[in-house]
């Protein structure tokens, strides 16, 4: 017969219909036999209920939309027209991008270094981009963050006589830098398949990509 | 009479880097993702810089939206990554232990939310941030354990571990 600490134990999972039916059974006929754990249960799920019934939406105490407003000509992604701030961009850009590949780097070895290595297969397709262990998880948003930087590759190469050769420059060498910290994230990826920071970097470098891609080709097309 | 813009051009023209419109579907969605950030950061001053975080962060990742989901549901998944790293990152910078050992004692909130009423939810507010943070994600905004895990970079077990804490002190404290 279950105690009232096994019942206990189980109680959440029961009310959130998480149990299987067998240990199902066996808490509800603790619950039949012992009205302190029934009240705790009914308790429970009163909680849960008045959870779930909490308002979706609680506005700001005050307006927030001027520190947005404020914040939004920041010159990332979204390229703001002005020739004379290009430089700045293309500066902000290039050191950004040294220092994610140093900082890559750092985080990439200190993460290496400090879990166990996974014995896996790697991979040797360049399709592969994520291990066989987690692809079902993350195949797909990798997988789209590549496609999305080819097709913004090809959208750039077809505009690259629009841009001046020192604009062209700076962006094909943070580019490299950036293709090469991917490099390194989905090699040590391949050494350790399981390691979610890793996968957090990788999407974090892809979408850096992406941001570089697109204000390039939005500077090709206002050219 | 003109008629308002949809929602859909208004991303669009925001896409194009039409601030008004953004500011637009900033104000039809605010509400519901300074309530996330607002549990889930548990103070006010954090929940705000967090709710503005979000929208800078939409502004500058508009160029991926592309219309696959609805705008709404975009910015919230764009909201919770955001919310759940910052508080990962928050963590990892007081060396809390997130993965294994839910029973340790996080540090609690420093101010809870003066403008919420409801006992619940102040309650949810003086929770420790780990639980908190899966109390919020399961019973507040209807995750499931393994995508708070796989979120929060917990196991399943820890998540089912913190929302048992979470009820337990609710419980208490709503006695």
């Amino acid at each position: 017969m279950m105690t009232c600490d096994d019942a206990g134990r189980w109680l959440d999972d029961l009310v959130d219909g998480d149990l299987g039916e067998a240990l199902a059974s066996e808490v509800r006929a603790h619950l039949d036999a012992c009205a302190a754990c029934r009240a705790e249960e009914c308790r429970r799920r009163e909680l849960v209920l008045e959870a779930a019934s909490l308002p979706r939406e609680i506005q700001p105490s005050g307006d927030l939309w001027a520190g947005i407003a404020a914040r939004l000509s920041e010159p990332v992604g979204i390229v703001e027209a002005r020739p004379v701030r290009r430089w700045t961009v293309w500066s902000g850009m290039a050191a950004a991008a040294v220092l994610l590949v140093a900082g890559t780097a750092l985080v990439t070895a200190h993460l290496v270094r400090s879990r166990p290595r996974a014995v896996t297969a790697r991979a040797s397709s360049p399709a592969a981009i994520v291990p066989a262990a987690i692809t079902s998880e993350l195949n797909a948003p990798q997988v789209d963050l590549e496609r999305a930087a080819g097709a913004l590759r090809a959208a750039l190469e077809s505009r690259r006589g629009q841009l001046s050769p020192a604009t062209l420059k700076v962006v094909d060498e943070n580019l490299a830098i950036i293709d090469a910290a991917i490099d390194r994230l989905q090699a040590a990826l391949r050494e350790d398949p399981g390691n979610r920071a890793l996968v957090t970097l990788l999407t974090a470098t892809w979408e850096r990509k992406i941001d570089l891609l697109q204000t390039a080709s939005e500077l090709a097309r206002t050219s | 009479m003109a008629t308002q813009p949809s929602e859909e051009q208004l991303v669009r023209a925001a896409q194009r880097g039409d601030v008004s419109s953004f500011e637009a579907l900033y104000r039809q969605h605010v509400g519901r993702i300074h309530a996330l950030c607002l549990r889930l950061a548990g103070g006010r001053a954090a929940a705000e810089d967090l709710t503005q975080e979000v929208f800078v962060r939409a502004w500058r990742k508009l160029g991926q939206f592309r219309g696959e989901a609805a705008f709404g549901t975009w910015l919230y998944r764009l909201a919770l990554n955001l919310a759940v790293s910052e508080r990962r990152s928050h963590a990892d910078a007081r060396h809390e232990v997130l993965t294994d050992d839910p029973v340790v004692l996080e540090p609690r909130p420093q101010s809870p939310v003066p403008e919420l009423g409801l006992d619940l939810e102040r309650a949810i507010a003086g929770l420790p941030a780990g639980a908190r943070q899966v109390f919020v994600l399961h019973d507040v905004e209807g995750h499931r354990h393994d995508e708070i895990a796989r979120l929060a970079g917990i196991a399943v077990g820890t998540s089912r571990a913190h929302l048992h804490r979470a009820r337990t002190l609710l419980r208490e404290v709503l006695r």
